[in-house]
């Protein structure tokens, strides 16, 4: 999967891009995410059959194959990415950003509808969602302009931040994805946040979002039926949750074992939306413990290193780029516990689902590419510095 | 002027907002240049660090609660069911009722993949599902229940289909292992756990009680007794070819309910199939005018009060004229019989002057006594209320002497018949087995020597040459019984309707030993018999019910310790009035 199989293929002093590249990335990060692209892989062979049979494919592995197909390609995509400069990662963003825009533009007129949404462009039996790829690039080129903004050189930052925010969520709320908006909207204000926003601002905005986020319980009936539901489980149909709490309640400690799970046959969307309660069921606690703990590791690990980095820019964006993969995990998660209304949210690199895919690839890969160690990248004094950048 | 803002008034915005927008984007660029430790990067990523450890935390917490600490288990896995209701057993412990573990079909439409197949299917497989019931389930938006009392095989060959969105939850169904047999004692309970009739109507809520405890419930009934007194009585059935018929076996001193048969019957598992007639258990829930087994009473009365000894002698030449109305005799003899012959000639006439002799006032406070005018005292609901006199005079006086004008219960008439043989205590009937030697006490209605008097004249009713009960004489066993062939009452004709009548015949065995010998009535009553040519055309009480009752008794004999003396074969000399006389001798 990787292009290196160990770390003696390269010498410490191997200056060619590959050996620089494995010198200066992350590797541990690395590391923990191919185990979940990995884990990935292992769940889609679980799920796959009944999903398969569900959908009356033919083939039981239909799915896990096209999983294996994604997570080469995502692997791919995330190791090419995470060899750009940080010149090179703000070009890419840009581009990224604007593709990803043009297609949703065009999405209503060649779009592919699917459960009442228009979010899909459809290449023979592969959907892309441009969507999935424009919330990394959002984060990376909000970032920068907060970054540029703070320079004091002339350059409307947090207008134009904004105006790439507005666009963007403009878009997802015409094909209608309440879900990327509230994503895109909780990195966007953790990024705007970090880099700096006095506390002042920060209530304002506070009690917009709240207004907002109000406001689409409101204007999107199916958002309104889901947050019901979770309020009074007793009335409401709550399907998908109820089997996914037997679910996990089945698995126990150690799980019903590998391909025995039952929900799997029950509930439709499990090798998407529901794959943790598949894996909780299959493999039991142990597994969503080390599943939690894979992608605390991920955010922790990725945030203290923003952290750590020097330059506000990079901060800021690698920063918000894990922000973008923590709370994806962690409301995916809560789902399939039942602590948050249902949304349907892919869990990172271990549902299936090719845009999900390749946007993690891309995102983990940008973010990878920011916190690579560079001359200069890292301050060399340990812990929180005094004051700002500028101190 | 700054690049940016020049380009910004090129694009012709208005110049507030132009200003507003720099306001604001200088405040945000003093805010970082202003060093402030809570405007710092680092501290805010860290800040966000933090929540995400919270976050994180939270779901190892959520996943450990939701997969050890939660009670979610549903249609998939299913957490074992506790029975709602104990185990019936009989007196020897055979287990006549049990929950047992059933599945109820769910079918959830938003799971299922082939309507058409799933429909087909199931419908194919369960004869019993209702089409239109399926279809409901099946056009629905939710998991619906369609069919419950489904039997691991039933839902094993479901399971075999294969179908999705097909599940089961286990549920308790009560079932009766030996459907009718001792159906109307037992009773049954409705799906949803709680006693419609019988013993599961009696003791609802102890049988939900010990349900939890695991305890079962043994009934007074004894299978083998009841097993018999069934048989002896669907031939009777079978041959006469009644409306209704019931069976009895009790015991006198304990007052336990060995046997209690109801026809028709019906299956307890499938109550629902049965009508409320087959349902209706007859011995306790049906009144009749029994007629002439109530002549044991009137005896018995009369000796107790001393109004008349055995061999009292009444004019039985005539029609006793009694106001406007003349009582005849069936088997009219024609001559002066004693108190001994009116009993065996079942004499209308002398019972009606002896009833007369009584008097209206003492008949009626003995009839309480022997429990005639109320619901007969047992557990079950069914009990029924009997239609006695209006008024105790001469006139009802002489008809409930000889069983007319007075509707009780089969139970009632076996306690009234217990208290008059057991030494004189009327006690509760029962049908929860007793300890074994359990005294049971109850007031005192009748004297000892009653008891026995009574006993003797029932014996020689059996055991003599012209007794009406002769055809129950079963050769050692010592039974005495009485014969009751009672008419009904005819709404049509608005009179007593000589083809319709209850027959009956009431015995008690052993009737040998002193007063505290174990001993058991037998009543074997068919409502509107038909004569055959085996009973000469008759349908009364000797010829129908006798034969059927002294088959019982030596069938159930063996069962109940009761071994055959053929010494006994004689009547027993009844007690002419010396109380020290009585006893051993006998």
């Amino acid at each position: 999967m990787k292009p290196v199989s160990h770390a003696h293929a390269f010498a410490r002093s191997d200056r060619s891009p590959l050996g620089v590249w494995w010198w200066t990335v992350d590797r541990w990060m690395l590391g923990v995410v191919a185990l979940l692209i990995g884990i990935g892989v292992l769940m889609s062979f679980a799920a796959s059959p009944a999903a398969a049979a569900r959908m009356n494919i033919g083939d039981p592995f239909h799915f896990a194959v096209r999983q294996c197909v994604f997570a080469g390609a995502a692997a791919f995509v995330l190791l090419t990415i995470s060899m750009l400069d940080v010149k090179g990662v703000r070009r890419a963003a840009f581009f990224i950003w604007l593709f990803a825009i043009a297609v949703m533009i065009a999405l209503p007129f060649i779009g592919h509808s699917a459960k009442g949404a228009t979010r899909w462009l459809q290449f023979g039996s592969f959907t892309f969602q441009p969507s999935e790829y424009m919330k990394p690039a959002l984060i990376i080129l909000v970032a920068w302009m907060f970054a540029e903004g703070q320079k004091g050189q002339g350059v409307p930052g947090v207008s134009i931040a904004f105006g790439l925010y507005a666009i963007s969520v403009g878009l997802l709320l015409i094909q209608p994805d309440v879900g990327q908006t509230v994503l895109i909207t909780v990195a966007f204000g953790a990024a705007f946040w970090m880099a700096g926003v006095p506390m002042s601002w920060v209530m304002l905005l506070g009690a917009t979002a709240i207004a907002g986020l109000s406001s689409t319980y409101f204007l999107f009936p199916h958002v309104a039926s889901r947050v019901d539901r979770f309020l009074s489980p007793d009335k409401a149909d709550t399907h998908q949750v109820d089997r996914a709490a037997e679910a996990i309640s089945a698995g126990g400690f150690f799980g019903r074992g590998p391909g025995e799970g039952v929900m799997k046959r029950h509930v439709p969307d499990l090798h998407t939306d529901f794959i943790y309660s598949v894996g909780a069921e299959e493999y039991g606690l142990i597994f969503s413990l080390l599943l939690v703990a894979l992608f605390g590791f991920v955010v922790v690990r990725g945030l203290y290193r923003a952290m750590k980095l020097s330059d506000p820019f990079e901060q800021v964006a690698a920063a918000g780029l894990f922000v973008l993969v923590g709370q994806q995990a962690i409301i995916n998660v809560a789902v399939n516990l039942n602590l948050i209304p249902t949304k349907g949210m892919t869990l990172p690199f271990i549902s299936y689902g090719g845009s999900s895919m390749l946007a993690m690839g891309l995102t983990m890969g940008l973010a990878l590419a920011l916190t690579r160690r560079r001359p200069g990248a890292y301050t060399p004094t340990e812990g929180l510095a005094k004051a700002g950048a500028y101190a | 002027m700054s690049l940016g803002q020049q380009t910004f008034s090129r694009l012709g915005l208005p110049r507030w907002l132009i200003e507003r927008m720099w306001g604001l984007e200088h405040a945000f660029e003093r805010a970082r240049a202003s060093g402030r430790a809570e405007d710092d990067t680092r501290l805010r990523i860290f800040f966000v660090l933090a929540l995400f450890c919270l976050g994180f935390l939270t779901l190892a917490i959520g996943a450990t609660r939701a997969a050890l600490f939660s009670d979610a288990r549903g249609g998939v896995g299913g957490a074992p069911l506790g029975a709602s209701r104990a185990d019936l057993v009989d007196r020897n412990g055979r287990l006549l009722a049990a929950d047992l573990l059933h599945y109820g079909l769910y079918v959830d439409p938003r799971e299922i993949w082939d309507t058409a197949e799933t429909r087909r299917a199931l419908l194919t497989t369960l004869p019993d599902l209702d089409p239109a019931r399926l279809e409901r389930a099946l056009r629905g938006n939710r998991r619906i229940f369609v069919l419950g009392a489904l039997t691991p095989a039933d839902r094993n060959r479901v399971h075999a289909l294969g179908l999705p969105g097909v599940t089961f939850e286990p549920e308790q169904r009560r079932v009766y292992p030996l459907g009718p047999t001792a159906a109307h004692v037992i009773g049954f309970a409705d799906a949803g756990g709680e006693g419609v009739a019988g013993v599961e109507a009696a003791f609802n809520d102890e049988v939900r009680g010990l349900a939890r405890n695991g305890g079962v419930l043994p009934l007074s009934i004894d299978l083998r007794v009841q097993g018999a007194l069934e048989d002896e009585l669907w031939k009777a059935v079978a041959e006469f070819k009644p409306v209704g018929a019931v069976g009895l076996v009790t015991d006198i001193h304990t007052g336990e309910i060995l046997g209690m048969a109801s026809w028709p019957v019906y299956d307890p598992n499938k109550p629902g199939k049965a009508g409320v007639y087959a349902q209706t258990n007859r011995a306790a829930a049906t009144v009749f005018e029994m007629g002439s087994t109530f002549k044991g009473f009137t005896v018995a009365i009369g000796l107790d009060a001393g109004i008349a000894t055995p061999e009292t002698t009444f004019d039985a030449r005539e029609p006793y004229k009694l106001g406007y109305r003349t009582i005849n005799d069936y088997h009219a003899a024609r001559k002066v019989l004693t108190l001994v012959e009116v009993f065996q000639h079942s004499s209308n006439i002398g019972t009606a002057k002896l009833g007369v002799g009584i008097g209206p006032e003492r008949m009626g406070k003995y009839f309480n006594g022997l429990g005639l005018t109320s619901p007969a005292k047992v557990e079950l609901i069914e009990s029924a209320r009997p239609l006695t006199p209006k008024v105790w005079n001469e006139d009802a006086v002489a008809s409930t002497s000889f069983g007319h004008g007075i509707n009780v219960s089969p139970l009632a008439l076996a306690r009234a018949y217990g208290a008059v043989l057991n030494g004189g205590k009327l006690i509760p009937l029962t049908v929860r087995k007793l300890e074994p030697g359990a005294k049971v006490d109850g007031p005192r209605v009748m004297s000892e020597r009653t008891s026995l008097q009574m006993l003797s004249i029932m014996r020689a009713n059996v055991a003599g040459e012209a007794g009406s009960g002769r055809s129950a004489n079963i050769p050692g066993l010592a039974v005495g019984g009485k014969t009751g062939t009672g008419e009904k009452y005819d709404p049509a004709i608005r009179g007593y309707n000589h083809q319709r009548q209850v027959s009956s015949f009431a015995a008690v065995f052993p009737t040998h030993g002193p007063i505290d010998t174990k001993r058991y009535f037998v009543l074997v009553l068919l409502d509107e018999p038909r004569g055959t040519a085996a009973s000469a055309g008759y349908a009364t009480g000797g010829w129908v019910a006798a034969p059927a009752a002294g088959r019982v008794i030596e069938r159930i004999a063996p069962f109940l310790g009761v071994n055959r003396r053929p010494e006994l074969a004689q009547a027993i000399p009844v007690d002419m009035g010396d109380v020290e006389a009585m006893g051993e001798g006998r």
